[in-house]
């Protein structure tokens, strides 16, 4: 695999379509959209017209449902969190995406795989949105999948 | 149309799901037909019976489900490869998916090479192992 290639000459390694939710969704469509796509780690939030917003982190998700199954041991991690955590935690069963939500870099499908790559690691993230040209959400690449790719030999 | 090519109705409700099968087909023999629901689906069909149809299981207030089997019921379509699109994971769901008729169930998110491969496999089976 070349990773200078634009990603629209690599697409095998585009996870299309994910599970997305709403600004306005619940905890339990997050949840049920990370467990759908356990891989990317996050819940993607789009708009009506499906352009990507933002994303909910799986850790993020995770202080809202130890909120709700085990309270006192969230409240003891929150004694330890950080701010934004405790943010999150207070919002327990009323929280929504639009709550939770926080800004990812994203690739489009004309640019070098190598790009996006690069963006998602410098992000901290293990995967990348890709859009189209019309910014909507096409669906993500896994960088543990196109790193581990290079081992493979060329056929 | 060229005789290679693969004619596909898609049947979602999401705009997104639309690009994102366009994206996984461009440059490929599929040749897709992006339709929103059970109205426009029919209407479809009237101007050219396709090869095969990739149908969503949640169309906002219609089934997937209830419309495969209104598609087995009629004879134009009754033999027509008809593959699930869903986000459900569940064994059961996939379970009423295929009691409904689907010949085959991809889950979202999707590789663009296990579609393809898929659709292409159910061809080459609904036409005796002839691949088109």
């Amino acid at each position: 695999m070349n990773l200078e290639q634009p990603i629209s000459a690599l697409r095998s390694v585009v996870h299309l379509a994910p599970p997305v939710v709403g600004q306005s969704d619940g905890i339990a469509r997050m949840a049920a959209a990370i467990a759908a796509a356990p891989e990317a780690g996050v819940a993607f939030v789009v708009d009506d017209q499906t352009h990507l917003l933002g994303v909910v982190t799986r850790k993020d998700l995770d202080t809202q449902l130890l909120a709700l199954a085990l309270p006192k041991l969230a409240a003891r991690r929150v004694d330890l969190a950080d701010q934004k955590e405790v943010w999150g935690w207070a919002h327990g069963v009323d929280a929504t995406a639009a709550n939770l939500m926080v800004g990812m870099a994203v690739a489009s499908v004309d640019e070098p795989l190598s790009k996006a790559i690069e963006r998602a690691i410098a992000d901290g993230r293990d995967v990348v949105p890709v859009v189209d040209s019309d910014k909507r959400l096409l669906g993500y690449i896994s960088v543990f999948e196109v790193l581990a790719a290079q081992l493979e030999p060329e056929s | 149309m060229m005789e290679t090519e693969i004619d596909v109705i898609l049947v979602d409700d999401e705009p997104r799901v639309a690009a994102a099968l366009a994206f996984a087909t461009e440059g490929t023999e599929v040749r897709l037909r992006p339709v929103q629901d059970a109205e426009h689906l029919w209407q479809e069909i009237d101007v050219r019976l396709p090869a095969l149809i990739l149908l969503d299981l949640q169309l906002g207030d219609q089934s997937g489900l209830d419309l495969c089997v209104d598609l087995r019921a009629n004879p134009e379509t009754a033999t027509l490869p008809i593959l699930a699109l869903s986000g459900f994971t569940d064994p059961k769901v996939k379970d009423s998916a295929f009691s409904a008729g689907f010949d085959d169930y991809i889950v979202k998110p999707f590789s663009p090479e296990e579609l393809l491969v898929r659709i292409r496999a159910h061809l080459r089976r609904a036409s005796g192992g002839d691949a088109r």
